[in-house]
């Protein structure tokens, strides 16, 4: 597998779970990891990404707005998922809440 | 149900079953009734954070650990402690599982926004004061002290 570059202009699909939700909106409590896994948008498609997860939204990120808070950002390709690439750094409360505010729903979840 | 869950499992029971019966208002049936009401409010989201031990390693679909009780145990203490200087005041948080084992409680007040973070463990607490208008920061921190976390957020209501 070949390992790519990430423009920042490149979108980063992120799965969210029902309970991180509030309001109709992805929740800061899903981008705290200090590894954040997302997919490669240009790599994959936002049914690829959530296929298994049918209980999950899905949202992108924008790889430049991360960048911008200070997170790296780079490809990270795995047998199982080409298109997996890793955010990383630490995720104070104010770049988690910047990560959320600034993702848009691709596809969003099911309604419980 | 193995011993460690028990004891675990009693650890919650006493952080809902010790929620502050009564607030400084008293002796008006409408007061008492939007006391029970605020309790009911309240009471539904520790059972919220309680139900987050079901919550299965991989839960965000990605490598979400589980939610430990002590960090269950310690959100619904801090909202009790807000609850006994705010009683009926406090309106109920917002809560979700954070992705690294941590539980998010946040606040929305007429102007500002609050969020706190606690980490996996119970130990380790991170906070944001926001303007709600702007989303531009009034005062960011960590702490371990559970005492600091809640003066800063008390401070916020006055």
């Amino acid at each position: 597998m070949r390992v790519q570059e990430i423009a920042d202009a490149d979108d980063l699909y992120r799965r969210i779970h029902p309970l991180q939700v509030r309001d109709g909106r992805p929740t800061s409590a899903a981008f705290t990891d200090p590894e954040l896994s997302v997919d490669l948008a240009k790599l994959t498609t936002p049914q690829q990404s959530l296929s298994d997860y049918a209980s999950h939204g899905l949202a992108s990120i924008i790889a430049g707005h991360a960048r911008s808070l200070r997170q790296e950002v780079f490809h990270n390709p795995v047998e199982s998922n080409p298109a997996h690439a890793l955010v990383k750094g630490k995720k104070t409360p104010s770049i988690a809440k910047s990560l959320a505010r600034s993702a848009k729903w691709e596809v969003l979840p099911p309604i419980s | 149900m193995t011993r460690e869950d028990s004891a675990t499992t009693s650890l919650l029971e006493e952080e809902i079953l010790t929620v502050p019966s009564s607030s400084s208002t008293m002796g008006n049936v409408n007061d008492f009734s939007e006391e029970e009401d605020h309790r009911k409010r309240l009471g539904a989201v520790f059972s919220k954070i309680a139900a987050y031990r079901h919550l299965p390693q991989g839960w965000d679909s990605y490598r979400a650990p589980q939610i430990d009780l002590a960090t269950q145990a310690v959100a619904m203490r801090i909202i009790k402690l807000l609850w006994l200087s705010l009683g009926t005041a406090l309106p109920e948080p917002f809560v979700a599982p954070c992705s690294d084992g941590g539980i998010l409680l946040e606040w929305e007040l007429p102007m500002r926004e609050i969020s706190v973070t606690i980490g996996q463990g119970g130990t380790d607490f991170e906070y944001l004061i926001a303007e709600k208008a702007t989303d531009n920061i009034v005062e960011e921190g960590t702490t371990r002290d559970i005492r600091i976390l809640v003066t800063r957020i008390l401070i916020q209501f006055i």
